[in-house]
C-alpha cells in the first residue's frame, strides 16, 4: 500500500465512523462538521472533523482525526473537550501487519506476523484503550467519553 | 535488574495528568463563582439609576476582561502543559526502557565470564559490556531481533524516532503520531515479553 492509499483508507475509516456518530446522536446533540488540515508523516491533507454541542448550544467536544501512522494501530482520532482528551485507535484483527520501518535485512513494507498488544480486538474498528484492553466504540462508550472530556453531566 | 521499571513512571504520568485536570476544574469553578458574584452585585445596583447601570456595564466589561484573561491564560497554559507532559514522558519512558534493555543484555552476557580459557573470559565480557553501553538504540533493538517479534521492534524504532523528533526540536512532522499511553503500552509489552518469555530463565 502506498502513502496515498494509506491516507485514503484512513479517511474512509474516519468518515465511516463520523457517519455512525451522526446517526447515534441525531437526537442527543447538535453535531457540526468542519474540514481541517491533518499534518503527519503522510503529508498535510484535508479531513472531516466533528464538533459536538449540547442541544442548548454548549460546546462539549471536538472529534478530530490525528493521523493514520500511529504505533501499534492503524489510525487515531482524538476526542477533545475543555477538560481532557481521549484517544480512539483503529485496530485490525488480521494476523499480519506491514512494517513501516526497516529492521536489519527486512525492508519497510514487509508483511510480518502481528502482535496484538491489546486484548479485546476481535473485529476491525475504532477502539478506546483502558488498562491495556481495547473497547470497541459504540454509542454508550462515546457518550461516556464525551462526558468525561467535557465534565458535562447528561 | 529484571523488574519492570516502567509502571512507576506511568503512575507519575497519570498522577500529574490528573492534577492538571483538577487545576483546570478549580480555575473554571473559581471563575464562575467570581462572575456570578459580580453579576449579583450589579443586579442589586442596577435599579439605582441609568448612570449606575452604565457604570456597572463598564465595570462588568473591565471585570470580564480581568477574569477572562487569567482564566484563558491558565487554561491555555494547562493545555500546553498536557502536550509537553506527553512528550516529556515519551522521552522518559524511552530513556528508562533503553536502560532496562542495556542492563538486560549485559546480564545475559554474564555467561561470557565462564568461557574457557579464563584469561579470555573477563576481556570478552568487558568488551561486550562496553559495546552494549555505547551502542545506539537501533543497534540495541537489532540484538533483540530473534527474541522479539519484528512488529514490536518496528514500534520501538518508531518511538525512538519520535523521541529524537522531540529532543531535536520538532521540526518536521514525526514519523508516527505518538502519545504517552501507547508508548507505555508498547514498551511495557516488550519488557513483559522479555522477562516472562522463555528468555527469562537465565535471569532468575
Amino acid at each position: 500500500m502506498n502513502d496515498e492509499q494509506e491516507k485514503q483508507l484512513f479517511l474512509e475509516r474516519v468518515n465511516q465512523l463520523f457517519s455512525e456518530i451522526k446517526t447515534w446522536f441525531r437526537d442527543d446533540f447538535k453535531i457540526e462538521q468542519q474540514i481541517i488540515d491533518v499534518t503527519e508523516s503522510l503529508g498535510t491533507y484535508r479531513a472531516r472533523a466533528l464538533s459536538i454541542n449540547s442541544l442548548q448550544g454548549e460546546k462539549l467536544a471536538d472529534i478530530r482525526p490525528i493521523g493514520a501512522r500511529v504505533i501499534a494501530a492503524d489510525g487515531r482520532i482524538d476526542i477533545k473537550g475543555w477538560l481532557d482528551t481521549e484517544n480512539l485507535y483503529f485496530f485490525i484483527s488480521a494476523p499480519t501487519t506491514t512494517l513501516r520501518v526497516s529492521i536489519g535485512s527486512l525492508p519497510a513494507g514487509t508483511i510480518v506476523p502481528r502482535t496484538q498488544i491489546y486484548k479485546g480486538v476481535e473485529v476491525n474498528g475504532w477502539y478506546w484503550i483502558d488498562n491495556q484492553r481495547a473497547h470497541l466504540l459504540n454509542k454508550e462508550l462515546l457518550f461516556d467519553l464525551i462526558s468525561h472530556v467535557s465534565d458535562y453531566d447528561f | 535488574m529484571t523488574s519492570n521499571p516502567l509502571p512507576p513512571i506511568w503512575t507519575a504520568y497519570k498522577t500529574i495528568r490528573y492534577s492538571l485536570k483538577m487545576s483546570q476544574k478549580s480555575f473554571k469553578a473559581a471563575h464562575l463563582v467570581a462572575l456570578l458574584n459580580h453579576l449579583d452585585f450589579i443586579d442589586k445596583r442596577g435599579a439605582e439609576s441609568y448612570y449606575t447601570i452604565k457604570q456597572s456595564k463598564t465595570e462588568l466589561d473591565d471585570f470580564t476582561d480581568l477574569i477572562d484573561k487569567p482564566w484563558a491564560e491558565s487554561y491555555n497554559a494547562i493545555k500546553q502543559s498536557q502536550t509537553e507532559l506527553d512528550d516529556l514522558f515519551v522521552v522518559a519512558l524511552w530513556a528508562t526502557f533503553e536502560r532496562f534493555i542495556r542492563d538486560y543484555l549485559q546480564l545475559k552476557a554474564e555467561k561470557l565470564k565462564s568461557v574457557s580459557p579464563d584469561t579470555l573470559a573477563i576481556p570478552l565480557y568487558e568488551h561486550f559490556h562496553n559495546e552494549v553501553e555505547s551502542c545506539s538504540p537501533d543497534e540495541i533493538l537489532k540484538m533483540l531481533k530473534g527474541t522479539l517479534s519484528v512488529d514490536l521492534l518496528g514500534y520501538a524504532i518508531e518511538i525512538v524516532k519520535y523521541r529524537d523528533w522531540v529532543v531535536q526540536g520538532r521540526n518536521q512532522p514525526p514519523a508516527a503520531q505518538i502519545e504517552a499511553k501507547s508508548t507505555y503500552d508498547t514498551l511495557n509489552e516488550i519488557i513483559n515479553k522479555l522477562t516472562h518469555g522463555s528468555t527469562n530463565r537465565h535471569l532468575r
